[in-house]
């Protein structure tokens, strides 16, 4: 019988990595729930099996996990090039801002709305690579600053012209008929949304891997020196590359906004542009992981929430567990003597193959 | 029996990409002597150095340096046992002047300020005693490479250094510097300092130095005196055969002209003129040689003909105006580039072997199917370039950083020539690899010369200039100060001559050859 070998290479250390830094984060959060609460068996096990308890709470992780996915493949596609673009998080926001006026305002179907939306995203997020091309502006501060014009214009163009007068919170006026995103599933809130947002893992993956205008844009970001030498316009391809990337962000934006809410309700910022640096980072920039590491985020804010209605642990117990997952990612010299160690046995061992 | 100012025993040294640079090496020093260090390029010559100024950790092995173990001592504190180095690569401040430099970090103190005139007379008098003749008010960035050279023995040197290891010093010397180089070692040796000198370069160790150890693969070889010791037989050592330095090569067959280029001006972001008025002609079949003390417009002539800076002159490729097309334009019309710098524009380290050898040519149908990159033929394509060119690697997918210099530069050779190109501008096509790489490059350019393309060869090393070029032109300051339309003409230090300046043809006589 042949013997079943278990052995690690040097090219799984990037994934060994990512599952240790998970546990670890995990494991102070454990550490933590027990010295803080009262009744630390309840709360851990409200966090962990929580979200599997129905079918509703299974669809929240699924519904959290949509949006993620989208700003997750945006910070693939922006940071590409090896630019630090941030504006995803305004593209998010104003996206759905504008979607929302456009059917309010004209009564237009809900793809073109939608369209509206995604181009809006698409032109908020070149903006800063426009900048960074024409000007040599920071692209790190202009997008950055750019998220603030975002919610404020948005925040404007709502609130200014579209508020509901006959409730007291700061939401527009009720989408009209027919202008929601068909859910799928009874009880839970899953809609076409996820579909879209799966279709768009496909595209993604495609552009990375089989189109050529994905390839250099892979290559800029790592030699950008080498790229223009290569025979690349490298400034026409940055700015492609936040554009699409911008139109995902966007497109996130206003699937969140017709797929959950019957009316505009965003207040602030959703955060979503920066949860999705962590799900790219979790999904080491590549697409296909994108759906996996997006709900893995989604089941622990659902857990979190569960646990917070639950017990006296406190919800926003799931930002330092994102925070020291990203600390420890990232963390290039986690593992680095193992993985010195690695090499250095795999160098022998072809070595010894060669002779 | 002498007695060792220092041994180093079975030091090793793993790379974080694999590559073994030391493997139980162990080299002893004697007090007062010239000991030179030989290896091929990547033998691991410069990594026992840096590990015995501490400036990387060894894996194993132990160090002594008159009789105290200092393994794993810092390099501070090595500096201050009396152990000094010039590096390759200068570290001087540029902007700073000679005694500013010399003395930086162990400034002469009075009060809080630093005091100056004892630095300037110290420096004086190290300069006078030592004979090296720089003036310690000059700004550094107005010296020449010899003079900077000087200045880094000085430094070293102001440290009250016993032992001073010397890293290929030679490398950007003209032979006339090299000379002068060599009387002031032996003056150094003369007052009691000793001396690891690390060269490639059989024929100056031979010269200058007591002994020689000769290192192969990262393990030494062995420990010979170089008076008793032929040269042949180190050169055998060194790469394990015998070398063949001579080139054979069919006669040259010039074709018509196929780059010409017409009063080529270029400055610089420093408002420096490092090109002035560059014309001359390239022909189908012809290697021309580009010979000069590195930093004389070498890099920017290939920078500017290819399209990376921006110009003015014209440059006509097949009679047709190209100066302001793109490097597109450029490479679409059969303009390959071998840059300088394998690492910073050559390729992305962090990118796999297929991912380099394609970058410049991703848009070509041949590497998709309909509008989309198809990976079989792009891994067809990858594996014909790793056969063909000898690319030492586990295969196509893995990182280019990991392979070695010479295979990461096989990879640039790899792709530029393989676009079959009517203009190649091979800049330091050879730089840092070893004598097989070196060997099967070379040949890889003399077939494209033999298949009617031209080749602008630009090279710090001499011999490799001599040995390749039909015709040969000399940078001087930007300008062309020399030329050779038969390359047989002009011997080494005739063109060392030129390189240094001391020699100029007359304008009307270089214009009248091109």
């Amino acid at each position: 019988m042949k013997k079943f070998e278990f052995r690690i290479r040097c090219r799984d250390i990037e994934s060994l990595r990512t599952g240790l830094a998970i546990t670890i984060s995990l494991l102070i959060v454990f550490t933590i729930i027990l010295v803080i609460s009262k009744a630390p068996g309840a709360a851990l096990y409200s966090f962990t099996l929580g979200p599997l308890k129905s079918v509703r709470r299974i669809g929240s992780v699924i519904e959290e996990a949509v949006p993620l996915i989208f700003t997750g493949l945006s910070v693939i596609l922006l940071q590409r090039s090896g630019l630090f673009n941030l504006a995803m998080e305004g593209a998010f926001f104003i996206a759905a801002a504008t979607a929302a006026a456009i059917i309010l305002a004209f009564h237009v179907p809900l793809p073109v709305a939608m369209l509206t939306g995604t181009l809006t995203g698409g032109i908020v997020c070149a903006i800063p690579t426009v900048l960074k091309v024409k000007c040599n502006s920071n692209v790190l501060v202009t997008s950055l600053m750019l998220n603030y014009i975002c919610f404020y214009v948005g925040l404007y163009i709502i609130v200014g012209h579209f508020l509901d007068p006959k409730i007291n919170t700061a939401f527009s006026y009720k989408f009209p008929e027919g202008s929601l995103l068909p859910r799928l599933f009874p009880v839970t809130r899953i809609n076409t949304g996820l579909l879209i947002a799966l279709a768009c893992v496909v595209i993604v993956w495609f552009i990375n891997n089989r189109t050529s205008f994905g390839f250099k844009v892979t290559m800029i970001g790592k030699n950008p020196v080498m790229a223009r030498y290569a025979g690349m316009k490298i400034d026409k391809l940055i700015v492609a590359a936040s554009f699409i990337g911008g139109m995902l962000a966007g497109l996130g934006g206003t699937v969140d906004m017709f797929g959950m809410y019957t009316r505009f309700q965003y207040t602030a910022l959703t955060n979503y542009g920066w949860d999705g640096i962590l799900v790219a980072i979790l999904a080491k920039q590549k697409a296909q992981y994108v759906p996996l590491a997006a709900l893995f985020l989604g089941y622990m804010r659902v857990g979190a929430n569960v646990m917070s209605m639950q017990s006296d642990i406190p919800s926003e117990m799931i930002s330092i567990i994102q925070a020291v997952i990203i600390i420890l990612v990232s963390a290039q010299a986690l593992l680095k003597n193992y993985r010195k160690k690695l090499i250095i046995k795999e160098t022998q061992e072809s070595e010894a193959g060669a002779c | 029996m002498e007695e060792n100012i220092l041994e180093m025993e079975n030091i090793t040294k793993i790379y974080g990409n694999g590559v073994y640079a030391n493997r139980e090496l162990s080299l002893r020093i004697r007090k007062g002597e010239i000991h030179a260090l030989m290896g091929e390029n990547g033998a691991g010559k410069s990594t026992l150095m840096k590990i015995l100024f501490g400036i990387e950790k060894p894996d194993g092995g132990t160090i002594r340096f008159e009789n105290a173990d200092i393994s794993g001592k810092t390099t501070q504190e090595i500096i201050k046992r009396g152990i000094g180095m010039v590096h390759q690569h200068f570290m001087l401040v540029n902007s700073l002047k000679v005694y500013e430099n010399v003395i930086l970090g162990s400034e002469p103190v009075k009060g809080i300020a630093t005091d100056r005139q004892k630095a300037v007379s110290m420096v004086k008098d190290l300069a006078l005693q030592y004979n090296l003749k720089v003036m310690p008010e000059e700004i550094v960035d107005n010296l020449s490479v010899g003079l900077k050279q000087k200045v880094e023995i000085l430094k070293v040197l102001a440290r009250n250094a016993k032992l001073l290891i010397l890293d290929e010093p030679t490398a950007v010397l003209t032979p006339q510097e090299t000379q002068e180089l060599f009387e002031q070692l032996l003056l150094l040796k003369k007052h009691g300092h000793t001396i690891i000198f690390i060269s490639h370069k059989i024929r100056e160790v031979m010269q200058i130095c007591d002994r020689v150890t000769v290192i192969r693969r990262g393990k030494n070889v062995k420990t010979l005196v170089t008076a008793q010791t032929a040269e042949d037989e180190i050169s055998r050592l060194m790469v394990g055969r015998d070398v063949i330095l001579k080139m054979n090569k069919n006669p040259a067959a010039f074709g018509k002209n196929i780059l010409e280029v017409r009063n080529l001006q270029y400055t610089n972001d420093f408002n420096r003129k490092k090109l002035n008025g560059i014309s001359f002609d390239l022909k189908q079949g012809q290697i021309l040689g580009v010979a000069g003390v590195e930093g004389n417009g070498q890099n920017e002539l290939a920078d500017c003909i290819f399209g990376l800076n921006g110009v003015t002159g014209k440059v006509l490729l097949n009679d047709k105006d190209i100066s302001h097309n793109s490097i597109r334009n450029h490479r679409d019309s059969g303009i390959s580039y071998i840059p300088e710098d394998r690492i910073t524009t050559g390729l992305a380290q962090h990118s796999t072997v297929w991912e380099n050898l394609v970058v410049d040519r991703i848009d070509s149908h041949s590497l998709k199917t309909g509008r989309c990159l198809d990976h079989k033929k792009i891994g067809l394509f990858s594996e014909q370039m790793i056969g063909e060119y000898q690319i030492l690697c586990k295969d196509k997918n893995q990182e280019s950083g990991m392979l070695s210099g010479g295979n990461m530069q096989k990879i640039v050779v790899a792709r530029e020539l393989s676009a079959n190109p009517c203009l190649l501008i091979a800049n330091q096509p050879t730089r840092g690899i070893d004598v097989g790489a070196n060997e099967f490059i070379w040949n890889k350019l003399i077939s494209y010369r033999d298949m009617g393309a031209g080749i602008l060869l630009i090279s710090a090393d001499l011999n490799e200039i001599l040995e390749l070029s039909d015709s040969i032109m000399v940078l001087y300051e930007g300008k062309i100060t020399a030329w050779f339309e038969d390359s047989r003409t002009v011997s080494e230090e005739e063109l060392g001559k030129y390189m240094l300046g001391l020699k100029k043809q007359k304008q009307e006589i270089i214009h009248e050859e091109i």
